[in-house]
């Protein structure tokens, strides 16, 4: 799937009870960029904003209070990082799960997402693991940015859908800190 | 689910335990209204900056503000360069080490950098690391001859949320603990201890319960 398309997921499989979002970067010999990448999962209200700090998912919080999203600890196969949504347990607030990346501004400055050689999100169903969604190598119109926003589920209707967003922020996690109502 | 055994809890305990010379006092059944309630937690937010006195100590960062980009602390003194900032470290397998201006300007250890090129000497914690760090001490000593040390300590948020810890240290060789951080379930918890501990920075790491460091001398950590 390209940038900004849009695929249904419930009402095309409708025994799809919970997915998992697959992340896949490759920074080739860029170790220090590889160590510092990060991937959330922010939950947003109607509104766009995140519902609470606390439905921001990633590896200093393992999981929403009501556990419906959840980061993999070991990521299976060849995803670098994974999170397994129940579609059921999400609670009605919550309108959209974006899935971004950013790299950590800690000690080693100076990487950006440019250097990825590859970068894909993937929407698997939870309970067989085969692959419903696979996005375009988002890595190719990246430069200088430090965050991105890979993808989002999304209600729409009765049912979810998973559209890829693409979408490249220069001030990496502060800019979508601002974006998405995240108080850092 | 829960971290490796706390090795500062008998060092707390033993600051809250009565004088033993004293008669426990008699139980004294107060009216629920009067009863000492848990202060609520204060948090910090880049409106919000935080002020930690003795009378309200300490501040609690969310754990995303616990574990995104860095986290920043920085003597601002009233004299240029009046003092040291010093950094002990327990990692969450035990391990301590403390960092000193004595190893170098720029000292950097398992996701600390210590930075004292500068008249405000500052700590950075890269918070990638944050589930690897069990607790931090930052401390002070004066840069020469006892004098005073004033100021303020500042420890900042990646997004600009800052808790302010006043420093007002009477003229002392010795080290004085300003803050120790916690790291409880992925949030860090910012304490103000404004402790003039007055001894060896060896005393000092001993008092706050880091009895794992090998000393050279009672002023220098061994490598």
């Amino acid at each position: 799937m390209k940038r900004g398309a849009n695929a249904p997921l419930t009402r095309e499989n409708p025994g799809l009870t919970g997915v998992v979002a697959g992340i896949r970067a490759d920074a080739g010999a860029e170790t220090v960029l590889t160590d510092n990448l990060v991937v959330a999962a922010i939950l947003c209200g109607p509104d766009r904003k995140v519902v609470s700090d606390e439905h921001f998912v990633f590896f200093n919080q393992l999981a929403t209070p009501d556990m419906s999203v959840q980061r993999i600890e070991e990521a299976l196969g060849a995803d670098r990082d994974q999170i397994e949504i129940d579609l059921h347990a999400v609670p009605d607030p919550v309108a959209s799960i974006v899935f971004v990346m950013y790299v950590n501004d800690g000690l080693s400055r100076g990487r950006s997402l440019g250097r990825l050689r590859r970068c894909e999100i993937r929407v698997l169903d939870l309970a067989t693991g085969a692959e419903l969604i696979r996005s375009e190598d988002l890595a190719g119109a990246l430069t200088a940015e430090t965050g991105l926003a890979l993808g989002e589920l999304y209600r729409h209707q009765r049912d979810w859908k998973f559209r890829v967003l693409g979408d490249g922020y220069a001030e990496g996690i502060l800019g979508l800190a601002r974006d998405y109502g995240l108080t850092l | 689910m829960y971290g490796p055994p706390r090795t500062d809890l008998p060092y707390l305990r033993h600051r809250r335990r009565p004088p033993r010379a004293e008669p426990p006092p008699a139980p004294v059944k107060r009216p629920a209204a009067a009863r000492r309630r848990l202060a609520p937690v204060r948090r910090t937010t880049p409106d919000q900056p935080v002020m930690l006195t003795p009378a309200m100590p300490t501040a609690v960062l969310t754990r995303v503000q616990s574990g995104v980009g860095r986290l920043e602390a920085v003597v601002h003194w009233s004299q240029p360069a009046a003092g040291w900032l010093i950094v002990a470290c327990q990692t969450s397998d035990r391990v301590q080490h403390v960092l000193t201006p004595a190893d170098a300007p720029l000292a950097t250890a398992g996701g600390l950098r210590a930075d004292h090129r500068g008249d405000t000497p500052r700590l950075l914690v890269d918070l990638l690391h944050i589930g690897r760090l069990d607790r931090l001490l930052l401390a002070v000593t004066p840069n020469g001859p006892p004098r005073p040390l004033e100021g303020a300590l500042t420890i900042s948020t990646y997004g600009g949320g800052r808790a302010g810890i006043p420093v007002a240290v009477a003229p002392s060789p010795g080290v004085a603990v300003l803050a120790t951080l916690f790291n409880v379930h992925g949030e860090l918890v910012i304490r103000a201890e404004h402790d003039p501990v007055g001894g060896t920075l060896q005393d000092a790491c001993r008092a706050y319960g880091y009895d794992r460091i090998t000393w050279r001398d009672a002023h220098t950590p061994l490598r």
